[in-house]
């Protein structure tokens, strides 16, 4: 959109840039049509808002509407981390994954929570196959092992002599197959987190 | 509770039931024709009086979208800048009769409720 042929205050000219610098800033996650779209969306939105306005001086006017609009980096957010959870549900990719949640994590408290269990579900995913992979490099110290006593330990064990290695290297795959399972469960249920993600109901 | 305190209540009530209807009245306005964003959230503002900031209304948009109770496209406007607009689609539209219905029955129950007393 040539703004020039709409404004010709420079310094509502500046406002109007400003804004959008701030609305492509938040949009940068998303793919390049959809970041077009988005922007094309909420260019019209101002423009018919600024039209609206009653008031002399443009900058003047074009302030009003962008109040009335709100800083896009809060009416963005839920929006944009909406779009990438569902994009990561279904490619399971997990830049999309964290990026979405990461936008999610600052929503309201629920989405908050949602996004910081699933964080840490995914933490425990990233700790079996780390281990999984240190396994080979450190078999007596990495598995699931019974100590003398007949207690249970499982991770990373050190100092412990008298101790009994169960699964050995089996530890490695099964370790990376638990790792894969708890990434899927999770991916493919990332619409819970969106449906705690803010709404302008709070 | 001063005259004050109750009627700065009553603003918070009703603001946060009409905030919370807001999917509702979005559906409802869209099984009239279809509309493009500032215009809905005009019509919305008018009729309701609900006072939220105007981006809001698109991630509701965006998620209506998503679940696929909506749909949007692109048309050509004379100024030359396309303008998106939103319209019901079939699910929508069963979203809209089921929760006509489950308001019909919540309002009901609560004029019912009110009358007793």
């Amino acid at each position: 959109m040539n703004v020039d042929k709409i404004l010709s205050d420079t310094v509502a000219k500046k406002i109007w840039h400003q804004y959008f610098r701030r609305v492509k800033r938040c949009a940068k996650p998303l793919k390049s049509n959809q970041q077009e779209e988005l922007i094309l969306e909420i260019q019209d939105h101002l423009l018919e808002s600024f039209k609206q306005e009653t008031g002399e001086k443009e900058a003047e006017k074009l302030l009003n509407a962008i109040d009335k609009l709100g800083d896009p980096e809060e009416y963005l957010r839920p929006m944009i981390a909406d779009r990438l959870l569902s994009s990561a549900s279904s490619t399971l990719n997990p830049k999309t994954v964290f990026k979405g949640l990461y936008y999610d994590l600052f929503g309201n408290i629920k989405s908050f929570l949602l996004s910081l269990a699933f964080s840490l579900g995914y933490l425990a995913a990233f700790v079996f196959a780390v281990l999984s992979i240190l396994k080979i490099f450190f078999p007596d110290n990495i598995g699931f092992f019974i100590n003398e006593n007949g207690g249970v330990l499982v991770g990373i064990i050190g100092g412990e002599s008298l101790k009994t290695d169960i699964l050995g290297f089996w530890d490695i795959p099964l370790g990376l197959l638990v790792s894969s399972i708890i990434y899927l469960v999770l991916t493919r249920n990332l619409k819970v987190v969106k449906r705690g993600m803010t709404s302008p109901t709070g | 509770m001063s005259k004050k305190d109750s009627t700065e209540k009553i603003g918070k009530w009703e603001s946060q039931v009409r905030k919370g209807m807001l999917d509702f009245i979005i559906l409802i306005c869209l099984e009239k024709r279809e509309y493009y964003g500032y215009e809905l959230i005009k019509a919305i503002k008018d009729t309701t009086e609900i006072n939220v900031s105007e981006g809001t209304i698109y991630p509701l948009l965006n998620r209506l979208k998503n679940d696929k109770f909506i749909t949007s496209k692109w048309v050509e406007m004379e100024t030359g800048i396309p303008r998106k607009y939103y319209q019901l689609t079939q699910g929508g539209k069963k979203l809209l009769t089921n929760m006509k219905n489950s308001w019909k029955q919540f309002s009901n129950a609560v004029q019912q409720l009110m009358e007793e007393q």
